[in-house]
């Protein structure tokens, strides 16, 4: 918060981040949660000798979820020579961390899958889907851990614009205004018209939804990656892929622009040409084999 | 990719592999068109040959036994990213970053499409 907010609204540092944003976007409490299952599935996972089984009978609970799930694990993306019909078989061959991605990248694909308001969704989901392919495939790139959360940092970066689409619509359309008049980023037109930013709106839904730390701290500061003093490495990933997405012109980012990217980034995750012209390749191969995943949002 | 020698070169012609000076500085990238005024320049360079793209520029007759490496990625198609990005990035137009993103961008959006021409 900077000093002139904090001058006109004296009362701002002592509300929590929940009513402070709820002045913002003022149907906040219509934001739905996520099925409990994703929940269960994250505690249960936190346990190092939980075995497939017992993952694979929580999520079995919600069928529908499930049955999305599956539908993920069996998209061309992966290209699994054989249909995986289970959710426990799905974990013994892809894992706890990447079957749980799949189970939140399911649910929330479905809780925001469209509304009546006047937005492209299959484009912003198009942005989000190319810059999850761009963050997995840099991460792999670099020969970092845990390339598999990439995925999904990259896919929810920017979940909190969905918030104000949905939550606060009449402000969005402001915000689409000065995008369309003034030719900027649409971050510089949230800061105009919330004093705030989807990354910061994001932030709070990945709290409210219990999403691990490292993913809620991407969202946040993938437009501030230089700000960031932990698990910086998958908010670099994180900001990085937003760009090559948005270069390749996948879906909507939300505007006609590029942000740009930022020199210590580049330099701390040692990118280069090579490996940009590496990721850029493979991200283009990968998005073509993500129907499955737009297909949920029918 | 076919090898060429310099006075071959023609207009639109598309270089099939990056080209370095001796200190390893890119001269010119995989993708580049060319023209036939840079015979001087690479001459210069000390270049005698170099590599283009089979089918690329003006010539024609020989039809590569299509391999992925030899796709024809025309003036036309590089010409299309390039005015698709030129807004996108026209606030940083000497970000040496953003620059590389933009070519490289380019150069694999380009050859995407030439691919999908060629029946890949
Ligand atoms: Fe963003
Ligand atoms: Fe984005």
């Amino acid at each position: 918060m900077n000093s002139t907010e904090s001058k006109t609204n004296p009362d701002m540092a002592e509300m929590t981040d929940t009513e402070r944003l709820k002045e913002i976007i003022e149907k906040l409490d219509d934001v739905p949660s996520l099925p409990t299952v994703v929940a269960e599935v994250n505690r249960a996972i936190r346990n190092p000798r939980v075995d497939a089984n017992t993952v694979g009978q929580i999520l079995t609970r919600d069928q529908a979820l499930s049955a999305k799930t599956l539908k993920l694990v069996n998209s061309a993306f992966y290209g699994f020579p054989h249909r995986i019909n289970s959710v426990t078989r799905a974990i013994i061959v892809m894992g706890f961390q990447r079957v749980r991605n799949l189970v939140l990248t399911a649910s929330v694909l479905d809780k925001f899958k469209g509304g009546n308001v006047d937005f492209d969704f299959s484009s912003f989901w198009k942005h989000a889907l190319g810059s999850a392919i761009s963050a997995e495939t840099l991460s792999q790139e670099l020969k970092l851990q845990e390339s598999e959360d990439a995925f999904v940092a990259g896919l929810l970066h920017d979940i909190g614009k969905l918030l104000v689409v949905l939550y606060a619509p009449e402000k969005f359309v402001r915000i689409r205004a000065i995008v369309n008049k003034k030719n900027c980023l649409i971050i510089e037109a949230e800061e105009e018209v919330l004093e705030t930013t989807h990354s910061t709106v994001g932030a709070w839904l990945a709290k409210t939804w219990q999403f691990p730390p490292k993913l809620t701290q991407a969202i946040r500061m993938h437009h501030d990656p230089q700000s960031v003093r932990e698990y910086y490495e998958m908010t670099y990933i994180t900001h990085v892929a937003d760009i090559i997405c948005r270069a390749l012109n996948f879906g909507d980012g939300g505007d006609k622009k590029i942000p740009k990217i930022n020199d210590h980034v580049w330099k701390a995750l040692k990118l280069d040409k090579n490996i940009l012209d590496n990721v850029m390749k493979k991200t283009l191969e990968g998005f073509d084999k993500t129907k499955d995943f737009l297909q949920l949002l029918q | 990719m076919r090898k060429i020698s310099l006075k071959e070169i023609q207009d639109g012609m598309v270089l099939a592999q990056e080209m370095q000076d001796d200190k390893g500085r890119v001269l010119l990238k995989k993708g580049d068109l060319l023209r036939s005024a840079y015979k001087s320049k690479l001459s210069q360079w000390g270049i005698e040959e170099i590599f283009i793209v089979a089918g690329s520029g003006g010539l024609d007759g020989e039809t590569p036994n299509i391999n992925p490496e030899d796709v024809k990625v025309t003036t036309a198609i590089i010409a299309k990213y390039e005015r698709l990005l030129e807004q996108k990035f026209c606030d940083f137009p000497d970000n040496v970053l953003m620059n590389t993103i933009k070519s490289v961008a380019i150069s694999n959006l380009a050859h995407k499409e030439a691919m999908k021409n060629a029946g890949f």
